[in-house]
């Protein structure tokens, strides 16, 4: 395991996360 | 594909997840808030909240895929020896997020009147929860960021069996 791959992964995570708002907000948005 | 990238991809999927699932859930709470703070549907008696299909559906979808991607995103954080930040976090955000829908309904009630003190109490408590939860996270990725993005060190570590060889002094043989 290397900091690089650390980083990597948070970074994973904070993209997935980034979207994973629109897409949810997107989803509620149109369901209510 | 390799492990460690079809970790990153799983890792991106999983919390996109869990981000959808807390906007989802937090979205719908508001949505029944505006309506009262409760609603229900079937059985014998006249309701006078009645819950719409999609406010159901978004709230007990949003809280079972919510644990599902939670648990998928932890998994992956073990089996990629990812940084073990993010149980905390998401428990963190959930209860800030949640405890800001009681905050913001509790001091400016949708229907007018004053402060419901019914929404604004669980809201402290929901954001002291958040405290709870932030302050690990926040602790471990001090750590993290001290140790310059190295991995954390492993909580068990193979037993080290140290052997001395004892020479006996040729004089004091019998």
């Amino acid at each position: 395991v290397t900091r690089a791959w650390t980083f990597a992964f948070l970074a994973a995570s904070a993209v997935g996360g980034a979207a994973g708002i629109v897409i949810g907000w997107a989803i509620a948005d149109g369901a209510l | 594909m390799g492990r460690r990238p079809a970790a990153l991809v799983g890792v991106a999927l999983s919390a996109a997840g869990v981000a959808a699932a807390i906007a989802v859930v937090y979205l719908a709470m508001r949505d029944v808030m505006r309506q009262g703070g409760f609603c229900a549907s079937g059985g014998p008696y006249e309701i006078s909240s009645e819950c719409t299909s999609a406010q159901v559906s978004l709230l007990f979808g949003g809280i079972v895929a919510l644990l599902v991607f939670a648990a998928l995103h932890s998994a992956l954080t073990e089996w990629a020896d990812g940084p073990k930040v993010g149980l905390f976090a998401i428990c963190g955000l959930l209860f800030a997020a949640l405890g800001w829908n009681f905050i913001e309904y509790g001091v400016d009630p949708p229907q007018g009147g004053g402060t419901v003190w019914g929404w604004l109490i669980p809201g402290v408590l929901f954001w002291l929860m958040a405290v709870g939860f932030a302050l690990p996270a926040l602790a471990r990725a001090v750590e993290w960021l001290r140790r310059g993005g190295e991995p954390e060190p492993p909580v068990f570590s193979r037993a080290t069996v140290r052997a001395v060889a004892l020479q006996q002094d040729p004089e004091e043989t019998p």
